[in-house]
């Protein structure tokens, strides 16, 4: 009888589905296609469709070559949806595979996270409109299309506690090619994303066509400041002063020239805690150990096996 | 070509679900042999235990190597990651000493319990580097109620390693010596 129980048990608890809650914790920054929208969550069946309203915006023109800003606005967070978590994409199709926009001709010089992702993360959304911006750049002239995307939690409504799904409509836009005296950025340029703490950051702006640069820094939202800017071994260089806890600055360049002043679109650069990291060959050394010490550990503590029956049936034997 | 972080996967999945099967059989193993050591079942599940740990043995190698192959710094750049390295050999030397030991030990009850003791522990430790591989890919886990595994290591200096590599095998070379002599 207690054994049929058990059975009983053990069938009805297969039986009961399991809660599905994506993956609560997110999945970190990173360069992702679309697929991990539906897919990331496990499965893209249990997705319920966002009801977020998302729109893309340039910065002024986005010359081929320098870096254009994109700017993502997401409006519907308000008190009917409890969303603690967000994931947004910046994809150039919605083909769900080879949509990230370095696929397309775009080089993404920031996520304004820290790093150079299309796919980026926001822990907890304080008002009801999110607005994030990218740091783009273009390698060829022409049209191009973007996409936002956004996968999150929603613990309130008729899908309550289901994985969110959404994309936008498509966003075009225009790559113009540079006037040939317009002062600018050496398109190799990389901007710094991230540092550690406590680290100042000397900058090394390489131009073409640049007789000025004015280097401005700020808190995020806060008062410019400018910074002593001068010019060694063709480039600008000025000095970002350090963070002394983990936080995040912007700094953009003024450039003057033949041409209308230009100024880039402010740069993001966060600062982080220095990271963890361990001497790798010890770490290595200490996985054999391991292996060598617990393998060794069930040997030395074992009993040898005993010979004494066969001992004796040969004593008995032989009586 | 299939990239390290989907082959991790599917052999991270054999190793847990053959580890799994073989931590429960030797339960139940210890279980049914106190209440009844007449029970067929008895034999059933000490064979199904050590074939499901030598099926998820064979298959761990090919999952410390992916796993090191997806991570784009190192194991060495994350106490999570390191700890995964750290309890996945534990695991992997405790899994090889059951299996080597399992025709070599004394068939007293004692050493029976012990046996499944440590192939128990063996199947803790793969499962605890499996809920650590969730908590770094998805920052979710059954093992949240452990922080400390996830921010801390214990890490000993090379030299401390090589010694205990060299303790171990020493004890084990005089170990067999005696019992050749004795025997």
């Amino acid at each position: 009888m207690m054994k049929q129980k058990l059975v009983l048990l053990l069938a009805l608890s297969l039986l009961v589905p399991l809660h599905v809650s994506g993956n609560p914790g997110g999945v970190g920054n990173g360069l992702e296609n679309m697929q991990c929208g539906g897919a990331c969550h496990g499965d893209a069946n249990q997705n319920a469709t966002s009801n977020l309203q998302l729109s893309l915006q340039q910065s002024g023109t986005v010359w081929v070559g320098q870096p254009a800003e994109i700017t993502v606005q997401i409006t519907g967070f308000d008190t009917s949806h409890s969303i603690d978590q967000i994931g947004i994409f910046l994809l150039s199709s919605t083909n769900a595979n080879g949509d990230i926009p370095t696929t397309d001709g775009w080089s993404i010089l920031s996520d304004g996270m820290g790093g150079s992702n299309n796919y980026i993360e926001y822990a907890s959304i304080d008002s009801t409109t999110l607005t994030h911006a990218w740091i783009l750049r273009a390698d060829q002239i022409g049209e191009k299309t973007l996409y936002v995307s956004v996968h999150h939690g929603d613990n309130s409504g008729s899908d309550a506690g289901s994985p969110f799904f959404g994309v936008s409509q498509a966003f075009s836009i225009t790559v113009e090619p540079i006037p040939e005296n317009l002062q600018r950025i050496n398109p190799d340029y990389e901007p710094p994303t991230s540092r550690e703490v406590g680290q100042s950051t000397n900058l090394c702006l390489e131009t073409i066509a640049t007789s000025d640069v004015v280097i401005e820094w700020r808190e995020p939202s806060g008062q410019a400041v400018q910074l002593e800017t001068t010019q060694n071994n063709g480039c600008w260089q000025a000095e970002l002063p350090s963070a002394l806890t983990a936080s995040a600055i912007e700094w953009r360049a003024i450039l003057d020239g033949e041409g209308p002043q230009q100024t880039t679109p402010w740069f993001s650069l966060t600062s982080v805690e220095p990271t963890w990291e361990a001497d790798e060959t010890a770490l290595l050394l200490q996985s054999i150990a391991h292996l060598v010490l617990f393998f060794g550990l069930v040997l030395l503590v074992r009993k040898p096996k005993q010979n004494e029956d066969e001992f004796k049936q040969y004593v008995e034997e032989n009586i | 070509m299939i990239e390290s972080a989907t082959f991790h996967v599917m052999t991270t999945e054999l190793v847990v679900g053959s580890f799994a099967l073989a931590g429960l059989c030797f339960v139940l193993h210890s279980v049914l042999t106190f209440k009844n050591k007449e029970s067929q079942f008895i034999a059933m599940m000490d064979s199904t235990a050590h074939i499901a740990l030598l099926f998820g043995l064979l298959a761990l190698p090919f999952a410390i190597l992916s796993g090191l192959g997806a991570s784009p710094s190192g194991a060495h750049t994350s106490p999570l990651l390191a700890n995964k390295m750290l309890l996945s050999t534990a695991g992997g030397g405790l899994a090889l000493g059951v299996l080597f030991t399992r025709w070599r030990m004394d068939n007293d009850n004692a050493s029976r319990h012990l046996h499944n003791a440590f192939g128990s522990i063996s199947t803790g430790c793969m499962l605890l580097t499996a809920s650590l591989g969730g908590t770094y890919t998805r920052a979710d886990s059954l093992t949240e109620f452990l922080p400390f595994v996830k921010e801390n290591t214990l890490l000993l200096p090379a030299w401390m390693s090589i010694f205990v590599i060299l303790l171990i095998l020493a004890a084990l070379i005089v170990r067999q010596t005696s019992a050749i002599k004795h025997g």
